[in-house]
């Protein structure tokens, strides 16, 4: 029997299994690789009755509309922005409260506050824009109740620029601080408890175990979820920057996927905006494919 | 790492003071709403409310209550996070089954294109002229199939059902079950724990959306209750609470909002000691590489 043959026969015994699959061929290809296909709408001028096909095409045409815009660049510097700052922040509070949490000794108090700070990891985003614009509300909200308490005047922090970038910053951390800790821990836990042992035995302070034997232990952890962040610095999804948001921080708040939004679904421009979506979605790829590269080549390992 | 044999020290302290300050600050914005939500209006807009209520009232939450749009996108909500859950659940497990078996031919081919999807999209306008062109806008459809599958979520599910002796299903197949009888009677009892977690996964998801139905639903039948608090929060100045109530009513709109925040928010509350229990766990599954 050649290895064709077997192939084959195992394909026949398994034809089944293969039905099984077929709704989710149908999810996958309807819903993720026509649209793939259907980027190729950003080098038409598409008309929504004549389809793809039907609609003229332009070539590069919308890309050059949009490298000669203006808007396109702020949203861009405002996406690259607000990333960056968080590397800087986000990224390192979950790794800290991680290591703090792994120094309490008293189990229950350190179950009881992992428990709490799980919690708003499971609120939606309108929930917390709601909860964020409430408290911080310069007529009403407690922070500003607190800083006139002082003799202070109230700090209209929504629509400020700057105050709205420090929001979004930690609303963000807010958020997902606590969930962000989960995998911390799991890889703190998985440090061989003999290391600990050995650099006690030779002398070594709580302190020069963590610098020598914790933070050694889950560097491939923290590199992986450096990369991962790194790799999605080209993208934000759209509730977070929109919720937050109103029109007086558009210049700071008005990211690609709130642009996309706005120019292809509100404005019907639907050519430009899917050349939009299609140099987002390139452009993080590449990012993604370079960070998983460098993370082989620093660790031999890598994400994928 | 601390052990029993190293002494307390300085740190100890400090470091207790400093989780429980980060425990508090995840709290005490849910606690000031909570506390606006039973306020009086004139309290709420001088200022007075902070982590207590003052001149306790329960006419914002009655006036949700009564709310005819927000009682609509309750029973939407409930009713489209329970379909899709169950479309989410089934769809995933009929990805997982097949893609847990090491022999299957085009396995490795058919994997790598899924795992694609995670990493390359045709962006929002594509995936927005396929519902548009299936005729699934303003219909529950659009907030379920679009997402029927999350990959990160098979991949969890494919991981635990190869985790499954091969031997039982073997047996099974000898018996002559098909192998959607080997699914439902042998593999789905055997996965209860994973269920759970990915039903609470995809619940969640359905309770907080709020993209979907914003750019899918016209319909003001078919709002959810996202798009509703949304309007009442955030939507224009001062439109919000017109939109949502009506014009004719006189509402203490801050408290109000408070109220309808914590609405939303409340069977997300209840569910939370078990949400955590299984989404910690799932997480961890996760974890773990291929």
């Amino acid at each position: 029997m050649t290895l064709a043959q077997a192939r084959r026969r195992k394909v026949i015994r398994d034809r089944h299994l293969y039905l099984l699959l077929l709704p989710v061929f149908a999810y996958y290809i309807v819903f993720h690789f026509v649209p793939m296909y259907g980027a190729v709408m950003a080098f038409t001028d598409y008309n929504i009755f004549a389809g793809i096909r039907g609609s003229d095409w332009v070539g590069f045409n919308n890309f050059r509309i949009m490298f000669r815009n203006d808007e396109f660049f702020i949203v861009l510097r405002n996406t690259v922005m607000l990333n960056v700052i968080s590397l800087l922040v986000a990224f390192p509070a979950p790794l800290i409260l991680a290591l703090l949490l792994n120094e309490v000794r008293n189990k229950k108090f350190r179950r009881a506050v992992q428990g709490i700070v799980y919690l708003p990891h499971f609120l939606s985003w309108v929930v917390v824009s709601g909860l964020i614009i409430t408290v911080l509300s310069p007529s009403s909200g407690l922070v500003n109740n607190i800083i006139r308490l002082f003799g202070g005047e109230s700090i209209y922090f929504m629509t400020d620029s700057v105050w709205w970038v420090a929001i979004y910053q930690l609303s963000g951390v807010w958020k997902e601080v606590g969930w962000g800790t989960i995998i911390f821990l799991a890889a703190l836990s998985a440090v061989d408890p003999n290391l600990y042992d050995a650099a006690m035995i030779d002398g070594a302070s709580r302190w020069d175990r963590l610098k020598h034997v914790t933070i050694p232990g889950i560097t491939p952890m923290i590199l992986v979820v450096f990369l991962l962040s790194v790799g999605n610095v080209m993208s934000i999804s759209f509730d977070r920057p929109f919720l937050l948001g109103n029109p007086m921080v558009l210049d700071v708040a008005d990211v690609i996927s709130t642009y996309v939004y706005r120019v292809g679904l509100l404005n019907v421009d639907y050519s430009y905006a899917a050349a939009v979506g299609l140099f987002q979605s390139v452009v993080n790829f590449v990012f993604l494919l370079t960070a998983n590269w460098l993370s082989n080549r620093i660790k031999g390992e890598g994400l994928f | 790492m601390a052990t029993r044999r190293d002494p307390p020290t300085a740190f100890d302290a400090f470091n207790a003071v400093l989780l429980t300050l980060v425990a508090v600050a995840c709290l005490v914005p849910m606690l000031h709403v909570t506390a606006l939500s039973f306020s009086s209006e004139g309290a709420i807009l001088s200022g007075r409310v902070g982590l207590v209520p003052v001149g306790l009232q329960l006419r914002g939450y009655q006036t949700v209550f009564a709310s005819a749009a927000m009682m609509r996108a309750l029973v939407f909500t409930v009713y489209l996070t329970i379909l899709g859950t169950s479309v989410n659940v089934m769809i995933t497990a009929l990805g997982a089954y097949p893609l847990a078996k090491p022999d299957l031919v085009g396995r490795r081919v058919i994997w790598l294109l899924i795992l694609f999807t995670m990493f390359f999209s045709g962006g929002l306008i594509p995936v927005f002229m396929v519902v548009r062109a299936l005729g699934l806008l303003d219909t529950v459809w659009a907030l379920i199939l679009p997402g029927t599958i999350a990959t990160f979520n098979l991949i969890l599910m494919k991981t635990y059902f190869s985790g499954i002796p091969a031997s039982l299903a073997e047996s099974a197949r000898m018996d002559g079950a098909s192998e959607l009888a080997i699914l439902m009677r042998i593999i789905v009892p055997l996965s209860t724990p994973i269920i759970a977690t990915l039903a609470l996964f995809y619940g969640v998801g359905h309770w907080s959306q709020f993209f979907q139905a914003l750019i899918y639903i016209q319909d003001p039948d078919k709002y959810t209750l996202q798009l509703r608090l949304q309007q009442l929060i955030t939507d224009g100045v001062g439109y919000g609470p017109t939109v949502v109530f009506g014009q004719a009513e006189d509402i203490p709109v801050e408290s109000v909002k408070a109220s309808a925040i914590m609405f939303v928010t409340a069977p997300v509350l209840i569910a939370f000691p078990f949400l955590q229990k299984h989404f910690v766990k799932g997480a961890l599954i996760g974890s773990l590489k291929e």
